[in-house]
């Protein structure tokens, strides 16, 4: 079972299935969030503002529409 | 023989510590930017070695070559450029030990280059505490290339560093060919060549930066797209660094600490966030305000003196005159507003060093979009409050176009440094020095005229969000650095080279200004050169002091200068202004910090008293009203002016400059200039 990015409980760690975003892909591959790597979301801004999301160590800024395309393994 | 020229840049990462390695290695020997605030160019500086010069240039921090922004493009030009001329000698990539894997990735897109590439490894003390261990021994064998451990901040590995420098490196070795992604590898090599391209790597990161499309459906017998490449090289790359990279890097869980995100879960809360941010910036304003305000009075009252010391010594005359009353007013002027600046540029520093800015970013960018800019604004905007000039220039880190022109729009809206000199000798005239608890009168006073440069520039950008038209989709992708401590002779650095640049620019301006209102100001025709016959003949009665007085105010009025006032009042009269405040209204259109050294200069020339710029302020009648000039009316009515109208010309050439778009800086100039004059108006009227 797939989750998206968005529905992830802070501070716990899931592996990333696919990313279904032509759009931010390259970017975000780029930054080490691609299928395989275990990422969790650290903090979540209020009113539907962006997530910062921890990969290998770095903690990154990810707005929800963009997240909203990360799947992961539940 | 040719002498030998070294040249050396630094590519890395943003936030690892790359610009405090520069200043380490070059200190104040700088090319200084010409304006003070966020490097979004290249920086030169310059190092000896061993008696021999060697230039380093401090690129941009970057995440990967290819550039989403206007200020990553600075260092894929620099680093793709065919011209030879300009080929640095060397490269140093910096990696911070914190961020190893992360940082590892632009190391190799950089060595695939082809260039003499030495890899440098930072933080080294900071990781050491947090159990990170990284075998550079290793590390050298295994990339290929020179490795060096540093720590900018205790100077380790300095020395070896700066003997690198002189040392041979040879060109590194590049990787791509390696790689499994269905190019013909042979025709990806003769593409580049054909194209003049130093590299295979270069002709790789063209096609995918050009969007060949057909070239790469070409190259690829059908089987990929330059977007298709771009990740599977990204994906590849990751690989070849996690197949060595456990060899190298070693790290104590238990030693870990874990500050950073403990300091996020309050910092970035969503309560205690907004909060804290809030705290901080009334706290930068009231140090601002309340630290300040001892030396200025030293300055004011230092520069006053002098004067009226030259006066005595300088034999009487023309020149002398000219050296007291324009010269020494106007530098005051420029100098008396170096203590609040260098406090501003102070803090500014610290934000940026610790990471804070980033937090910043996060908290804002929800609320930022409401108004049609991103997160990302948020950092030229508050570099706003320093100077409109670097704000308007560190918008290139902005990725949408729309979002970018908002924030160029709106950013001279905010309270730059060279209003503060305006704002406090208004505020000093109409607001009692007193304090309500801890908080000053003024410094609130002060506080509001902030607070209304943001809402005035938010609500700008909502009206600019509801008039344009965006193609583009907006994106926020942002790594966020981990805490640091601010480095004191860094920050020491980025105070001394911003305000150096802001005095000698905001100087230069301002003893131009004083010298061409001076010679205005003691010229004129007829009425002018037979003052003395006409102000005896109209009261007979005046004699000593009080005529001495009443001849300086006639011939004021009837210089040039005085013709120039009188000929706009009219269009200013209804704002509560005279014509004396009309001289400084038209003199400070150039740059609003000329005001206080106009005034000072007109109101030096109409008295024969030593007085600061504020006792003489205070004491002006108006002539049409007989009441004090600077009533509670007129004076809020010019605090309304100077906030809203764009009195810069550098921020008007720099629009231009970055936008490439004679209408957007015309937009910008007229719709600031209109709401300027329709509030004073409005709130003259009222109060008056």
């Amino acid at each position: 079972m797939n989750i998206r990015l968005t529905k992830l409980k802070q501070r716990v760690a899931a592996k990333i299935t696919a990313i279904e975003s032509e759009e931010v892909l390259a970017r975000l591959v780029e930054l080490g969030i691609m299928p395989g790597v275990f990422l969790s979301v650290q903090n979540k801004a209020p009113f539907n503002g962006p997530l910062a999301v921890l990969v290998n160590g770095t903690k990154i800024i990810i707005r929800k529409k963009d997240a909203y395309f990360i799947l992961l393994e539940a | 023989m040719k002498e030998e020229r070294h040249q050396i840049a630094l590519i890395g990462n943003p936030n690892i510590g790359k610009t405090t390695l520069f200043n380490k290695l070059c200190g104040l020997n700088q090319k200084t930017g010409n304006y003070p605030g966020v490097t979004v160019d290249q920086v030169k500086g310059f190092v000896k070695v061993a008696g021999q010069e060697v230039e380093l240039i401090d690129l941009p921090g970057i995440n990967s070559i290819f550039p989403t922004s206007e200020d990553e493009r600075v260092v894929y030009d620099f680093l793709t450029n065919t011209d030879t001329v300009n080929k640095p000698e060397k490269i140093l990539v910096v990696v911070s030990a914190l961020n190893f894997k992360r940082n590892l990735y632009l190391f190799h897109q950089i060595k695939d280059l082809e260039m003499p590439v030495v890899l440098v490894v930072n933080m080294l003390d900071a990781a050491k505490k947090q159990g990170i261990f990284i075998d550079l021994e290793k590390l050298g064998k295994l990339v290929g290339c020179p490795v060096l451990g540093v720590s900018a901040k205790t100077g380790e590995g300095i020395e070896d560093l700066k003997k690198m420098m002189l040392e041979k490196v040879p060109e590194s070795k590049s990787e791509i060919s390696n790689y499994n992604l269905s190019l013909d590898k042979e025709k990806l090599k003769a593409f580049a060549q054909n194209s003049g391209l130093t590299s295979t790597y270069a002709g790789f990161l063209q096609l995918i930066f050009k969007e060949e499309k057909e070239l790469v459906h070409a190259l690829s017998n059908g089987n990929t797209t330059p977007h298709k490449l771009r990740v599977n090289e990204s994906i590849l790359r990751y690989k070849l660094i996690n197949s060595y990279f456990t060899e190298v890097y070693r790290e104590d869980k238990t030693k870990a600490s874990d500050f950073s995100t403990r300091l996020d879960r309050i910092l970035m809360h969503p309560i205690w966030g907004y909060a804290i941010f809030l705290g901080i910036m009334f706290l930068v304003f009231q140090a601002i305000f309340t630290l300040a305000a001892f030396p200025m009075d030293w300055i004011d009252e230092g520069t006053t003196a002098i004067g009226s010391f030259l006066k005595d010594l300088l034999p009487e005359g023309y020149l002398s005159d000219l050296v007291t009353e324009g010269l020494i007013p106007g530098i005051g002027g420029v100098v008396i507003f170096i203590p609040q600046i260098s406090i501003l540029f102070f803090f500014f520093a610290i934000l940026e060093e610790t990471g804070y800015m980033t937090r910043i970013v996060f908290l804002m960018d929800r609320i930022m979009q409401r108004f049609g800019m991103s997160g990302k604004s948020v950092v030229p905007l508050i570099s706003g409050m320093a100077c409109a000039i670097p704000s308007i220039m560190a918008t290139r880190t902005i990725e949408n176009r729309k979002e970018r022109l908002i924030t160029i729009l709106v950013a001279p809206l905010l309270t730059c440094s060279a209003r503060i000199p305006v704002y406090v000798i208004l505020i000093a005239l109409i607001v009692p020095n007193t304090y309500i608890g801890p908080f000053g009168l003024q410094g609130l006073a002060m506080l509001g005229m902030y607070l209304l440069g943001i809402v005035s520039a938010l609500l700008s950008a909502w009206v600019f969000k509801m008039i344009l038209k965006s193609k583009h989709k907006s994106n926020l992708i942002l790594e966020m650095p981990r805490y640091l401590v601010p480095s004191m002779r860094n920050i020491g650095i980025s105070v001394w080279k911003s305000v150096s640049s802001f005095v000698t620019n905001a100087g230069k301006i301002i003893v131009a200004t004083s010298i061409i209102l001076f010679v205005l100001a003691t010229n004129g025709g007829d009425k002018f050169e037979n003052a003395e016959t006409l102000v005896a003949a109209q009261d007979v009665k005046l004699v000593g002091d009080a005529f001495d007085s009443e001849l300086a105010h006639f011939k004021l009025e009837n210089s040039y200068l005085g013709w120039i006032g009188k000929k706009i009042e009219p269009v200013i009269k209804p704002l509560g202004y005279d014509w004396k405040i009309g001289i400084a209204l038209i003199s400070s259109l150039a740059a609003r910090e000329v005001f206080i050294s106009t005034m000072a200069i007109i109101y030096n020339i109409d008295s024969e008293e030593p007085l600061t710029i504020k006792e003489k302020m205070q004491r002006e009648v108006n002539a049409n009203t007989g009441m004090a000039t600077f009533s509670l009316a007129t004076s809020v009515s010019l605090l309304m002016f100077y906030a809203f109208a764009l009195q810069c010309f550098s921020t008007v050439a720099v629009t231009y400059k970055e936008t490439k778009s004679l209408k957007w800086t015309v937009v910008q100039f007229s719709y600031m200039s209109v709401f300027a004059y329709l509030v004073s108006l409005i709130v003259y009227q009222l109060l008056a």
